[in-house]
């Protein structure tokens, strides 16, 4: 492991901003701190940086205790938020702050720069000052910077959050080829739930400073452990439902079957269970009959359509129940061809393994 | 017809006769601003110009100048000008730094009494400093008297000492504001990349404090090249330019000459100006709205030394202010000093009736001044086309004025039976008139920057709806101008109180200010009377300016708060 926090605390003022964390980040690895703004995700990376000390608990980097270690003395490369480049430094100058803060040969400081401005793609613009580079160029200077000194881990955060679209997906797998072919042990902070799927190896899911969920992408996204975290990343419908048998639930009137093994609910009671608008699925009138056989088949009217582009986002209500509304991400291709538009009847189906459940 | 014009002309429900009122109102208002600055401002400039400029037969030239220069006597006083000012601006500025440094970024505690101590010798004429140094080190000083030996400290030493005290506050201030202005990311930065704080001092605090610096320089540079009282008071026969041109104008009433050095003091205090201007506009772009604040970090080591800087340097102040309230007191300084009263008895001509001059003509310049300030800057600010730029320009103009220069601009200008407010000359308001011009560009600016906060918003949001122009200014910008108000008219009046520089040309024998005592005091030889004077007008710019914070501060403050979005 090359960082391990253990029961790491810190409070500011009445406000627990990181509580009781235990976490350990094996080398090599990207580990992404995701959670809402307030969640204590950017404290938790500042208490590693040493930006903060924490009130109780221990940092370990490879075994080793960083008590009392400063920041300067840690050796971590640290990427922040809005670049915080050094304004009155060249781009050049910037990236050897950390080597002449090491006291490298200065024939040393002058191969690294030049070869980490290889590597980040921005060997022309070498002697301007940072002013004059736009905000993409600017986060792969800071990048560079971070990286010259080489460092033992990275530290990203929200490093592209200050960035336009199309830029933050280009750095974004950038970022990310670079931190697996230099093998860097490293932990960004995002509130973008797609930054952290498409770059992490691990995702620490964080709310009110505890961690909820830790794991890889896909298994988070499919298997969230707590509504929150099911809300949080990706879009999620709840359901209230009545349990009236192993894995059957009434809702509004009908009878849910699901299909996952490991969950355990009790036989009585309330749940809510939960399940994704790009799992609900619209039946053609070719298979309605044969699937409602099988169950999970609900009559709705279309509510309201959001075209999205290449899917289209349509709000179900029930008609059993038309306050209880449940959205469907399809295939805009299907909307054409069903000439679904605000008003029309369709049949939904809710496939059986593609629900989660949570207690009510 | 500017575009919130026909904006408003557009919006429906809105009666003619109202539009018209609204629109005499604002020709107006322009129209006053545009008197009073042509009037108060080019009109004395253009004369003393004129008068530099036109030679003995009529013609118009540099022949003054040229003269001028040939003779060593001004070549000599010019020099020694040049050297004192530019000696008191590498000193006053590296002290302030190390002060400002101490203040902003160290943990020190009563960091208010050291910000209060340091800003002292604001609340004073500019010759209680040379008085204080001759308390201490003159020829009856306290260190010649305890050590017996004998300073000279008449001269350039003298000047030097008392200006670097003068200037200290002024260059504080602006240090304080270019140190507090910084991006904590950066020094994050650095931190992670493993720089010493000397070297995060040396690649981040500095740069980020240059145009602090280069600022701070002008302004001291300026301030001490024109500095009139501490020279008059301790330069014993050490002729400088400022003294120069009293005793040319006033003693020889040589009022070319007196115009030619006053047209070469304008040339370092209009570079000051424009090098300021030029910086306070590079200054704002070290920061953006994405900056954060800097936490300063525990050190115990540089708060000691800081501590230690800051009380030296306070103690220094208060020594030579404190030497002037001691000696006050005291019957023979240094020798007998046994406590009295008697100096407070004043035998200068007309007693305290100047110090009742100058309160009422600072009130005066406090009221009538905050409100010519606010107008000219309101209609500068929201009417924008080549005259109101015109305007603008004279407005900041004074900036580059010394007070000597002004004074004896108005002496030109209006010291004429036949100018048409001839009758205004030598009263209380006419000393008003000029003081309110003196400081007009630093009043006109606070006005200006808090217009500015303000305008986009609500301003546009009021026009929209319908508003007529005095209706956006009486119901919207005066209220929300408020707090800068009231700190414009304590500024006035503080100045007001201690002015010495352009008032010394236009005082008469029947009005004649505070600090033109202290002077003539000290120039009889009436040391300790003139103490005694100048330590009633602290006393009441103190109580003025406590008074002031104590009355209104709290209000004021949450009503801030209020309004700043």
């Amino acid at each position: 492991m090359d960082i391990s926090l253990r029961a790491v605390t810190k409070t500011f003022g009445q406000v627990v901003a990181v509580d009781s964390v235990e976490l350990d980040v094996p080398a090599s690895t990207l580990i992404c701190f995701l959670g809402p703004s307030g969640c204590g995700k950017t404290t938790l990376l500042r208490l590693i940086a040493g930006l903060e000390t924490a009130d109780s608990g221990s940092l370990l980097f490879r075994g080793k205790s960083l008590a009392g270690v400063p920041e300067r003395e840690r050796n971590f490369g640290m990427v922040f938020q809005s670049y915080s480049l050094f304004p009155n430094l060249t781009v050049e100058e910037n990236v050897a702050y950390g080597p002449r803060c090491r006291r490298w040969p200065a024939a040393d400081i002058d191969a690294r720069v030049r070869e980490l401005l290889a590597m980040v793609d921005v060997e022309n613009q070498r002697s301007k000052y940072p002013h004059m580079l736009s905000g993409g160029q600017q986060q792969r200077v800071a990048l560079a910077r971070a990286l010259a000194p080489k460092p033992h881990v990275l530290l990203l955060d929200e490093p592209l959050s200050a960035l336009d679209a199309k830029v933050r997906r280009t750095l974004r797998s950038e970022i990310r080829r670079l931190q697996q072919s230099l093998g860097i042990t490293s932990i960004m902070v995002t509130h973008d739930q797609e930054e952290a799927l498409t770059m992490a190896d691990q995702i620490v899911v964080m709310n009110e400073g505890r961690i909820v969920q830790e794991g890889p992408p896909a298994e988070i996204y499919s298997r969230p452990a707590t509504p929150f975290v099911a809300g949080f990343v990706g879009s999620m419908n709840f359901l209230d439902v009545a349990i009236i048998g192993e894995n059957r639930f009434n809702f509004v009137g009908h009878e849910l079957t699901i299909d996952r093994s490991g969950i355990r609910t009790p036989l009585r009671g309330k749940a809510v269970i939960a399940i994704r608008p790009e799992a609900v699925e619209i039946a053609r009138p070719a298979e309605k009959d044969r699937r409602r056989k099988s169950g999970n088949v609900l009559d709705a009217q279309v509510d309201w359509i959001e075209f999205l582009g290449g899917k289209c986002l349509l709000t179900l209500a029930p008609l059993s129940c038309p306050s209880q509304k449940i959205s469907a991400e399809v295939p805009a291709r299907t909307v054409h061809d069903l000439k679904l538009s605000v008003g029309s009847r369709i049949s939904l189906i809710l496939p059986p393994d593609a629900f989660n459940v949570y207690p009510a | 017809m500017t575009a919130a014009d026909s904006m408003r002309e557009r919006a429906s429900g809105i009666s003619r006769r109202l539009l018209t009122g609204d629109r005499l109102f604002r020709t107006g208002a322009l129209g006053i601003t545009a008197l009073v600055l042509f009037i108060f401002v080019a009109f004395p400039i253009a004369a003393i110009l004129r008068e530099g400029l036109v030679l003995a037969d009529g013609t118009w030239g540099l022949g003054n100048f040229i003269d001028y220069f040939r003779d060593p006597r001004f070549l000599t006083i010019t020099g020694r000008s040049l050297l004192i000012a530019v000696s008191a601006t590498v000193i006053t500025v590296v002290l302030a730094y190390g002060f400002a440094y101490a203040l902003v970024r160290t943990q020190i505690p009563l960091k208010n009494l050291w910000r209060f101590t340091a800003l002292l010798p604001v609340f004073a004429p500019s010759l209680v400093q040379a008085l204080g140094v001759q308390f201490l080190l003159g020829r009856n000083g306290l260190v010649s008297n305890l050590l017996g030996i004998r300073l000279d400290i008449y001269g350039f030493w003298g000047i030097l000492i008392s200006d670097i005290v003068y200037a200290f506050p002024h260059a504080v201030l602006i240090m304080v504001t270019a140190l507090s202005v910084t991006d904590g990311r950066l020094y994050e930065a650095g931190r992670m990349l493993g720089a010493s704080e000397f070297r995060l001092f040396r690649t981040i605090t500095l740069p980020a404090s240059r145009y602090g610096v280069m600022s701070a320089a002008f302004v001291v540079f300026t301030i001490v090249i024109t500095d009139f009282g501490n020279a008059m008071v301790i330069g014993g026969d050490y002729s400088v330019l400022a003294t120069e041109i009293y005793n040319q104008v006033s003693g020889q009433a040589n009022f070319r000459l007196g115009a030619v050095i006053g047209i070469i003091l304008l040339i370092p205090a209009a570079l000051a100006m424009f090098v300021e201007r030029l910086v306070a506009r590079r200054n704002t772009a070290l920061v953006n709205e994405r900056s954060s604040p800097l936490v300063l970090r525990k050190s115990v080591p540089r708060d000691i030394c800081a501590l230690v800087y800051a009380v030296l340097v306070c103690a220094l102040i208060l020594l030579i202010v404190g030497i002037v309230v001691l000696a006050s007191f005291v019957k023979l300084w240094p020798y007998d000093v046994s406590l009295t009263l008697k100096h407070y008895v004043t035998d200068v001509q007309n007693g305290y009736a100047p110090l009742w001059t100058s309160l009422w003509m600072s009130l005066i310049a406090a009221v009538l001044g905050t409100a010519l300030v606010v107008l000219n800057a309101y209609m500068i600010e929201k009417i924008s086309n080549p005259f109101t730029r015109v305007l603008y320009f004279l407005s900041v103009l004074p900036a580059a004025v010394p007070g000597m220069v002004l004074g004896l601009g108005y002496i030109m200008a209006f010291n004429d039976p036949a100018n048409p407010i001839y009758w205004l000359y030598g009263t209380v308001w006419f000393l008003a008139l000029n003081t309110i011009f003196h400081y007009h560009a630093q009043a006109f600016l606070i006005a200006t920057t808090n217009i500015k906060q303000i305008s986009s918003t609500f301003d546009e949001a009021s026009a929209m709806l319908g508003a007529t122009f005095l209706r956006t200014m009486a119901r919207i910008a005066l209220p929300l101008l408020l707090p800068s108000l009231l700190t414009i008219g304590l500024f006035l009046f503080m100045r007001a109180m201690v002015t010495l520089s352009a008032v010394i040309f236009l005082v008469s024998p029947r009005n004649t200010v505070a600090a033109v005592s202290v002077l003539l005091l000290d120039d009889s030889g009436k040391a300790s009377q003139a103490a005694a004077f100048s330590v009633v007008i602290m006393a009441v710019v103190l109580a003025a300016s406590a008074g002031f914070n104590l009355l209104l501060g709290i209000p004021l403050a949450r009503r801030h708060a209020g309004a700043s979005p």
